[in-house]
């Protein structure tokens, strides 16, 4: 007790509310700066905006509107470049090649480049889902390398633009990802898959392979993907691997898959499947069943029916009625 | 020729749709969201169309479309998304959506069933 | 040492003197320990949150959308005499944005029309579905009929039962539901459009080990609500309605998030929670006969988890949230206090064995101290730090300078670490608010230790007391816990 002297209280008091006091400060003046650099920014919007518009809607060639934006330099060309990238993620057709030839004509790639290898997450982040939006051919080294990227955001936007480069590294480099700590989520990945495997056969033999991968978390991306792509195919390799892999997680990911590319050959997987301690992996491999077609799942289903699972119930009374028989016409 | 009504808050997608709009002759009014959209809605009666687009915060363009087909409204009603499934056009199509177009869109073809919704009736 | 007035020196001073300076260091002590356990808290929360935001650019919406392994939700509405709102609310549950969801109404019973409400509106015919909740939940209310609307493409079920309150209610409507993930929602909460789909993004991600999630809430006064849509975010105007705002900020934004960065979150609010619906059956759901339900439930499956050895993960998402009315006026404020604490004291000594217990690994060695030290003990805390100043300067044992500055401390705590988290809040979440609205906050953080907290801490002391004293629930003709006189 005799630590707490008055002095220290007193000291303490007036640390405290001073700190208080450069809090609130703090918190005006963040937020002061925060609506001034966006006003601003704005403003320049405001001005940049309408020519990039005209220009990707024009019709026949504007050489003074063009060289206007091409010169556009300081923060004001910034805003070009961001209303450009902006227009070219919304629009299809010829106004595209245009814009791109635009950008190029702005120096923009080389400065990507430049700034994809900053030591700032914010600015290679930016930098690269800008390269990934122009999918330049010779950009393709640059953004599938920066799949290996330290920062789970600066890899998850690399393995999303590296799906405009199709094929057996793009896959590679996409499933590199999942393997260690995997703070990149499953579901980038997957979405850059399914659209490498639409695209490229390469890809999709990758795909494939990787259903046998060693980890865990491939092999469940690549049994996710391979039921987007509904190669009815891989329904025994996803069978496979419902009734034998260790993992549960790949379990499920084979069960969802097999609601969409399931075959008769799948269903005693599937009836094992709903026998599975973790109830995902009941739920979707009955489901996956319930997707088939009737006459093939009758026996299964009965049994299923049978076992009293409060998990499964539900699904199999949703089903609509089967057709009775003397309903034949 | 026609009014139409601009709803995103996307300010590139609302520049781009109504210079497109603009340029084949027609009189464009925008809004920012939905709210705005209604109000513009209760003051002039004139609309002719509606440009919607689908994810926008607040009330999306799905809500938008629902209370006013809820209050009668007959409004010719084309919605711009991103999402393409087909439980979301759906859902759309339910609450009273008259026609689709996904993004990323082409400039000409937007102007195109826009006068084709436009001549329909 | 401290300064002492130049007093009598009777018996009875002597006496106050040392028991006021007995008392008065440990009170001083508990302030400044639980402002630094939520100072740590708060930056957790705010590191988690960053975190989060980071992914969240990442990911598009309109991705999760259509994902490839979009995982089942069943909505489930309780519903007791609503027949004024509760076709709006099963709209509003009907249009929300999720690519695979069910909406369960579950009429607990209602005197008034909802039932038939609800069939003239949606046409319901009877359905072939049943109620089955296996072997470790049982339902009270009987089952009086399950409907669906005549149109198989509205993913509605209607469940009728017998009234028996709405955790029975709700577990109903679990037994029923068939999909994979179950949220519960109230009639007057309001969701952001992408709240379910953001809330789901853990499970899409590890489906097999997130048991769990909460969102954020946030309260809806001073918001401006349109067909069931908050379109503008504000700044209630009644005083008692502001500091709640400040109140939940503190609470859920970066308390709940610290305490995911931990692995220790004891409590996802019935607000806004997002179950697995398997996990559900397994612990049995909602008690009935529990005030806290919420609480009981999330420790319910984290014990359930422990004691399976299973990899589990229980989580806080930042970004979803759901917009609910907290109360404007003191008497509701009152009732709703004390029922927390009192459920709060209900659900901890129920789960007592966990406490300090290493098989429960984080949950037992750390949230469960927490939440008996700094949540239950606080409002007695508070009350005999008001106690003791209060005597301190009437009695005039103790130097009165010394007294004001100690409370000057204890205060400046409080009001650092609240200000704190606006602008953590402001920073990380990139909120739009006006600088009037975060002047407003801050001028929130000051004011409510003139009263607001004692008398909240009252309120709680209150409802611990009434627990204790073994008062048992209303039963009969339960009404929903709410805002609503009953």
């Amino acid at each position: 007790m005799t630590l707490l002297t008055p002095h220290l209280i007193l000291v303490a008091l007036a640390a405290l509310w001073t700190l208080i006091a450069a809090t609130v400060l703090l918190i005006l003046l963040s937020h002061a700066l925060r609506r001034g650099r966006s006003r601003h920014r704005e403003e320049l919007d405001r001005r940049a905006r309408p020519l990039v518009v005209r220009f990707a809607l024009a019709e026949e060639d504007d050489p003074a509107l063009e060289g206007t934006l091409a010169r556009a330099s300081g923060a004001f060309g910034d805003r070009v470049d961001e209303r450009l990238l902006s227009v070219l993620e919304t629009l299809r057709g010829d106004s595209r090649e245009r814009i791109v030839a635009l950008l190029v004509d702005r120096g923009h790639p080389p400065r990507l480049r430049r700034r994809a290898r900053s030591r700032r997450t914010t600015v290679r982040a930016a930098a690269l889902r800008r390269l990934g939006q122009l999918a330049l051919p010779t950009d393709e080294d640059l953004i599938r390398g920066a799949t290996a990227d330290p920062s789970p955001v600066v890899a998850a936007i690399a393995i999303r633009a590296a799906a405009s480069y199709p094929g057996r590294a793009s896959v590679a480099a996409a499933l590199e990802r999942l393997r260690g700590r995997g703070e990149v989520p499953a579901l980038v990945v997957v979405t850059s898959l399914i659209a490498q495997g639409a695209a490229s056969a390469d890809a999709l033999a990758a795909i494939r392979e990787g259903l046998v991968d060693p980890s865990s978390r491939v092999r469940a991306a690549c049994a996710q993907t391979l039921g987007e792509l509904t190669s009815t195919a891989d329904a025994a390799a996803l069978g496979r691997l419902l009734r034998r892999d260790p993992t549960p997680g790949v379990q499920l990911a084979a069960a969802t898959a097999l609601e969409r590319v399931g075959r008769a050959s799948a269903v005693p997987a599937l009836l094992d499947g709903t026998r599975s301690p973790w109830g995902p992996v009941r739920t979707h491999s009955l489901l996956a069943l319930l997707a088939l077609p009737r006459e093939v799942t009758a026996a299964a289903l009965a049994e299923v029916a049978r076992r009293p699972d409060p998990l499964l119930t539900p699904l199999l009374a949703a089903q609509p009625a089967p057709p009775s028989p003397e309903a034949h016409p | 020729m026609a009014h139409i009504l601009v709803v995103d808050d996307d300010p590139d997608i609302v520049e781009l749709v109504s210079l497109k709009l603009r340029a084949g002759g027609h009189e464009v009014t925008v809004a920012g969201s939905g709210e705005a959209a209604r109000d513009v809605l209760a003051s002039r009666r004139d609309v002719d169309l509606a440009v919607v687009d689908h994810m926008m915060p607040g009330m999306t363009g799905v809500d938008l479309v629902r209370a006013l087909r809820a209050e009668g409204s007959q409004l010719r009603i084309l919605m711009l998304t991103a999402r393409s499934q087909e439980r979301d056009l759906e859902n759309g199509f339910t609450a009273g959506v008259d026609d689709y177009m996904t993004k990323p869109f082409s400039p000409r073809e937007l102007a195109a069933r826009v006068g084709a919704m436009l001549a329909r009736r | 040492m401290i300064e002492l007035l130049d007093l009598t020196g009777t018996t009875a001073h002597q006496v106050v003197r040392t028991v006021l300076i007995w008392t008065a260091w440990p009170t001083l002590a508990y302030f400044v320990a639980i402002n630094a356990v939520y100072l740590c808290l708060v930056l957790l929360g705010f590191a988690d949150t960053r975190r989060s935001a980071a992914r969240r650019s990442v990911l598009d919406l309109a991705e999760t959308a259509t994902s490839p392994v979009s995982l089942g939700l069943t909505v489930i509405l309780p519903a007791y005499n609503e027949s004024a709102v509760i076709i709006e609310s099963v709209r509003s549950a009907l249009a929300l944005d999720y690519p695979d969801h069910e909406v369960v109404v579950v009429n607990d019973g209602s005197t008034d029309p909802t039932l038939a409400v609800l069939r003239e509106t949606f046409d319901l015919v009877e359905s072939r579905r049943v109620v089955d909740t296996g072997p470790h939940l049982e339902i009270r209310g009987r089952v009086r009929g399950v409907l669906e609307p005549r149109d198989p493409s509205i993913p509605l079920v209607v469940l009728d039962t017998e009234n028996s309150g709405r955790s029975d209610a709700v577990n109903a409507g679990i037994g029923l539901a068939a999909k994979d993930l179950v949220v519960i929602m109230d009639s007057d909460s309001v969701m952001d459009p992408d709240a379910l789909l953001l809330a789901v993004q853990p499970f899409l991600d590890d489906p097999l080990r997130v048991v769990a999630a909460g969102g954020n809430i946030r309260a809806v006064n001073g918001s401006r609500v349109v067909a069931g849509r908050v379109t503008a975010e504000g700044m209630p105007r009644p005083w008692l309605a502001r500091f709640q705002v400040v109140e939940y900020l503190r609470a859920f934004s970066l308390g709940r998030a610290g305490w995911s960065r931990l692995g220790a979150l004891l409590l996802i609010s019935g607000a806004f929670g997002v179950y697995r619906r398997d996990v559900l059956l397994a612990v049995g759901a909602l008690d009935p006969d529990t005030i806290g339900e919420d609480f009981e439930l999330t420790l319910k499956v984290h014990r359930w988890c422990r004691r399976r050895r299973r990899d589990y993960r229980v989580v806080y998402v930042s970004e979803p949230t759901c917009w609910t009315e907290v109360p404007s006026t003191l008497a509701v404020l009152h009732r709703q206090r004390a029922r927390w604490h009192r459920g709060l004291w209900e659900v901890l000594w129920k789960y007592r064995g966990m406490l300090l217990n290493p098989r429960y690994g984080r949950i037992g060695m750390l949230g469960l101290p927490y939440y008996w030290l700094f949540e239950l003990l606080a409002p007695l805390f508070e009350v005999l730090g008001a106690v003791i100043i209060l005597a301190a300067l009437l009695t005039g044992a103790v130097n009165a300078t010394m007294t004001l500055a100690l409370l000057g401390v204890a205060i400046g705590c409080g009001v650092l670490v609240t200000i704190l988290s606006v602008l953590l809040e402001e920073i990380s979440l990139r909120r739009a608010s006006t600088a009037g609205d975060l002047l407003l906050m801050m001028g929130c953080a000051l004011l409510e230790n003139l009263g607001y907290r004692q008398l909240t801490a009252v309120w709680r002391l209150q409802g611990w007391w009434q627990a204790v004293r073994g008062r048992t629930a209303v039963w009969g003709e339960m009404t929903r816990s709410g805002f609503d006189a009953s």
